[in-house]
This record gives structure tokens, sequence and C-alpha cells, in this order.
């Protein structure tokens, strides 16, 4: 199984993709953050098999939430899923990206995407 | 301040069809016994509208996130991004019963991503405009002294001479209405990859039907 932790600051989105992660049998939440300082504090808390992550919450830049995010949760993957393109990021974070979704993706993309992450 | 527009509507507009589209696939999975035949039909004509949806929020942000993409050029085999954007629309293609030819290509200097992405998006107004097909669409180029000169004509209707211009402006003008239209800024989206690249793009139609599509690009060396 996979832990996912899922970072939006849109409560409508967190709440469709708890619902849709846990309906699925390899994938389950571990926590849910709403800007960017909450995922620094849970990746580091909850130790997540991957960071589910909106590059577009208030708090510090996309960039830095991303290498936080890895120093923070080493083991973790990182998969963002947003209506920004990596473009957003720095080379140095888009480099700690295991995917990138748009955040139209559909819920079956997002699901493999994410089973994906957590089996490397 | 358009692009900045275009950015905001297509942000609050993803996040809405995100969550739509996300409950309708919970709904087909959760609750298909109790929907029945008549349910899920249902279901599948509210994909049909999230499908179309999505494609014009992606063209929205995809049009306002461009100047930010970084450029990586390098030479390329021109027809390697011609067939990668045709193997991407091949559903598009396969429904206006359209077929790609893909001729003689000279190399560029260009990124590999944003030249699919101009082939892509030329070739989708092209099947907007053939409709229900059935329709061709021929990719050929040459060396001349400017640049590589790339040519992307297809059978479609004839292009309105006084259309012409406006074809490259966002949200103006399409030759077509089909699925592929998107949120009409694919030929906003090609230009201005072609610029970005130094180089430019433009049209002319056939005496009779069709149109063509001219792309000039720095050849590789």
């Amino acid at each position: 199984m996979t832990g996912v932790l899922v970072c939006d600051d849109a409560p409508d989105m967190r709440a469709l993709l708890r619902d849709a992660l846990d309906a699925d049998p390899g994938l389950y939440v571990v926590g849910e953050a709403a800007d960017g300082a909450a995922a620094l504090l849970l990746a580091e808390t909850l130790q997540p098999d991957v960071v589910l992550l909106d590059i577009g919450m208030p708090g510090p830049a996309a960039g830095t939430v991303v290498t936080g995010v890895r120093r923070a949760a080493p083991e973790a993957a990182i998969v963002v899923l947003s209506g920004f393109g990596p473009e957003r990021l720095g080379s140095q974070a888009s480099a700690e990206v295991s995917a990138h979704l748009p955040k139209t993706a559909d819920l079956a993309a997002v699901r493999r995407t994410l089973r994906e992450a957590g089996a490397r | 301040m358009l692009d900045a527009f275009a950015a905001r509507a297509a942000h609050a507009l993803g996040a809405g069809v995100s969550i739509a589209g996300g409950y309708a696939t919970l709904l087909r999975e959760s609750h298909a016994e109790p929907l029945g035949a008549g349910g899920l039909a249902v279901l599948g004509g509210l994909d049909g509208g999230l499908d179309r949806l999505r494609l014009f929020v992606d063209d929205l942000l995809e049009l306002a996130g461009l100047d930010a993409v970084g450029l990586h050029r390098e030479p390329l085999r021109v027809a390697g991004a011609a067939r990668a954007a045709s193997d991407g629309l091949a559903g598009p293609l396969a429904d206006a019963a359209t077929e790609v030819e893909v001729g003689p290509l000279p190399d560029v200097l260009a990124d590999a991503v944003l030249l699919e992405r101009l082939f892509h998006h030329v070739m989708r107004e092209s099947i907007a405009a053939i409709g229900d097909g059935p329709g061709r669409v021929r990719i050929s180029g040459v060396r001349r002294s400017a640049g590589a000169r790339i040519e992307i004509t297809d059978d479609g209707p004839p292009l309105d001479r006084a259309m012409a211009g406006a074809l490259f402006e966002p949200f103006t003008a399409s030759r077509g209405a089909g699925r592929t239209t998107g949120a009409g800024v694919s030929m906003a989206i090609a230009r201005r990859i072609a610029e970005r690249h130094g180089g430019s793009v433009w049209a002319h139609t056939g005496r009779r039907d069709g149109c063509t599509i001219v792309v000039l690009l720095p050849e590789a060396s």
C-alpha cells in the first residue's frame, strides 16, 4: 500500500482526492495539507511514500516547497498535480519531481501515477 | 492582460473540471449497479462534455504558460516531431477519417517538445476544419535561404481570405467547430512557438479547397 500526503489548498479538491485514493486498494491518504508550510511539516512528521503536491498553494514558493519536501522526507516520491507547468519550478526542484500531472488529469491517471511513484 | 485572464480562468475552470470529472468516475465505480445502463449512458454524456472542457482549460494553460517554458534548442528531424504529434492525435484523426502524410523535411534547430506542440496545434486546426472527413493532411518542407520552410496542408474547406490574419489571434477565429477546436488558441500557440524560435508562420488558401500553414524555422547547420 502506498501512503499519500495530499497537498492542495482547495478543500473540495482534497475531499475528492481523499475519496478517490481511499477507494483504490493500493493507495491510502496519510494526511492533508492546505498550504506549503503545512506540506513541509506533515512531510517530515508523516514520512509518506508519496507527496501529491499542488504547486499553486499559499505559502513558500513552489520550488522552495519541493526542495523542502525532499529534505523533510528523503524517501518520498513527489508527484505534482497542478494547473501550473514545470516552468513554475526551478531546475533543481524539477529534478526532484517524479511526475508532473495537469490539474485536469483524470482519476485513473492520478491513481496510476501515484502507484508507480510509490513502487519505486 | 489577456494571458493573465486566461491563466486565472483556466485555473478556476481546471479545478471545477477535475472535481466534476473525479466524482463522475467515483459514481461509475461505486454505484454502477443502481445507476443501470441508462444512468451510465448519462454519465458517458457528462464525460464527453468534460473532455471538451478539459481541452479548453489545457489550451488556456498552455497559452498562458508558453512564454515561461524554457527553450532547449537542438538539431532535430522535423519528421519525428510531426509523426509524434500525429500519433498523439490518433483518436481525433480517426474520428475525422483523416490520414496524415509526412513527406521529405529538412532538419531544424528547435526545442523538441515545443516543435511537437506546434505540429499538434496546427493539425488540430486542420482536423477541426475537416470535420467528419474524410480528409488528408500533408506535411512537407524544403530548405530556403531564410531557413527551413515547412508546409502543413489540409484538404478541408478553403480558408476565408479575410480571416487569414485573424487565424493566429487567440480566441478570434477557427476554421471549424469540431471537438479539437478547444479554446480556439491553437494557431496563436503555433505562432508563439515559431516566434520563440526566431521563426514565423502564416497561412494561405488553395484555389478551391484546403489551407496551407507555412512555418519558417531556423535550419540545423
